[in-house]
C-alpha cells in the first residue's frame, strides 16, 4: 500500500474517478482519511465526479429476448445415460463384434475341449482322499 | 475473490449433470453484464449479439470439463467476450479504409437505455474516439466494476500501468467531452 499524499491520491483520483468503491480496497481507508484533511483533494474529486456522472449516463438497453432464447437453445449438456446406452458404449469399447466374435468362438471351442481333458486326467490322478480313507480303514480292519 | 469461491460453480455443476438449467441460471447472471461489455467496446448492438452468441456456446463447451480454482467462470467469461471483440475490431480495421472505420457503425448504433440521450451519445462518442487499449481499461473497471486486479489481469497489465492507462483513458475522454461542448470543469 503506498502511503497517502496528495500525488498519490490524485493518482488515483485520475485513474479510478471519485467513487472510493472503485479504488483499491488497501487505499481507500488513507484515501477516506486524507479526503477529511485536504480541502484542496474534496475540489478534485468533485471535478472527477462530474466525469464519472456524464459515463453514468451512458447506460444501455438489454438485449433481445430473442437472443437469450436463441442462446438457451444451442445450450448443448450432457445428457444422462440409461444402462442400456452406458452398456453399448462398454461394448463399443471393447471392440463390438470385431473383436467380440472371435473371442467368443475362442471360449466356445475351448468349453468344448476342456471337459474332455479333464475327464481323462480324472481316470489317471488318484484321489487321494479316497486313498487315505481305504489305508484308515485297513488300519482298523473296519468293513462296512 | 478466490475461484473456489466462485458462485457460478452450482450451475456449472448443473450443466455437467445434463440440467440445461443451469444454463439459464448463467444467461440470468451474465448475458446482460456480457452485452454491454460488447456494445461499448464494439460500439454496435449487432456485433455484440454476435460476439455473445460466440462466447456463450464456448461456455457450453467448456461447463462441463470446467475445472474449478484456475479463475472465476465469469472472469473467464470476460477474457471470451474481450477477445472476440478485439478480433471484430481487427477485421473491422483490416477490412475498411482507414478514413471509413470511424464511421463503420453508424448504421447499428447501440440501443441506449433511455433513448437518444444527449449526454449519454457523447459520451458514446467520446469512448469510440479513444484508443481500443483505454476503451478497453475503461469499460472493464468503470462500466464492468472489475477490481484493478481483475482487470489487469485480463489486459496482461501490471496493476501501475492498468492505473496510468486508465488515468489517460479519462484525460483523454474529459477532452473528447469538452470538444463536443459538454463541459466538466478542469481536468485532474
Amino acid at each position: 500500500m503506498s502511503a497517502m499524499n496528495q500525488a498519490r491520491f490524485s493518482e488515483l483520483l485520475d485513474a479510478y474517478g471519485a467513487d472510493l468503491e472503485r479504488w483499491p480496497a488497501a487505499e481507500r481507508g488513507p484515501a477516506q482519511a486524507w479526503l477529511s484533511a485536504s480541502p484542496e483533494s474534496r475540489s478534485l474529486r468533485l471535478q472527477a465526479a462530474l466525469l464519472d456522472d456524464a459515463l453514468d449516463q451512458y447506460t444501455l438497453a438489454p438485449p433481445a429476448a430473442a437472443l437469450r432464447q436463441y442462446l438457451l437453445g444451442a445450450a448443448v449438456v450432457p445428457r444422462q445415460r440409461s444402462w442400456r446406452e452406458s452398456l453399448a458404449e462398454l461394448w463399443r469399447d471393447l471392440g463390438g463384434w470385431h473383436l467380440a466374435a472371435p473371442a467368443f468362438a475362442a471360449s466356445l471351442a475351448l468349453g468344448a475341449v476342456l471337459p474332455l481333458m479333464l475327464d481323462e486326467s480324472a481316470v489317471d490322478l488318484p484321489d487321494e482322499d479316497l486313498i487315505a480313507a481305504v489305508q484308515l480303514m485297513d488300519e482298523l480292519e473296519w468293513t462296512p | 475473490m478466490n475461484s473456489s469461491d466462485d458462485p457460478d460453480l452450482p450451475a456449472i455443476e448443473r450443466i455437467r449433470n445434463g440440467d440445461a438449467g443451469g444454463c439459464s441460471v448463467l444467461l440470468d447472471r451474465h448475458l446482460d453484464r456480457l452485452h454491454a461489455l460488447a456494445t461499448r467496446l464494439l460500439d454496435s448492438r449487432a456485433d455484440a449479439d454476435e460476439v455473445c452468441q460466440d462466447a456463450f456456446v464456448r461456455a457450453w463447451q467448456q461447463a462441463p470439463n470446467w475445472q474449478p480454482g484456475k479463475a472465476r467462470f465469469a472472469t473467464w467469461l470476460h477474457q471470451v467476450v474481450l477477445n472476440l471483440s478485439r478480433d471484430r475490431l481487427r477485421a473491422r480495421r483490416e477490412s475498411l479504409p482507414l478514413d471509413a472505420v470511424a464511421e463503420a457503425t453508424d448504421e447499428d448504433t447501440p440501443e441506449l437505455a433511455h433513448g437518444r440521450d444527449d449526454r449519454a451519445q457523447r459520451v458514446r462518442q467520446g469512448l469510440r474516439q479513444l484508443p481500443e487499449r483505454q476503451r478497453e481499461a475503461l469499460v472493464l473497471c468503470h462500466f464492468q466494476g472489475l477490481t484493478n486486479i481483475e482487470a489487469a489481469a485480463l489486459l496482461e497489465l501490471s496493476v501501475d500501468a492498468l492505473e496510468s492507462l486508465l488515468a489517460r483513458a479519462r484525460k483523454a475522454l474529459r477532452a473528447a467531452l469538452d470538444g463536443q461542448g459538454l463541459s466538466l470543469g478542469a481536468a485532474t
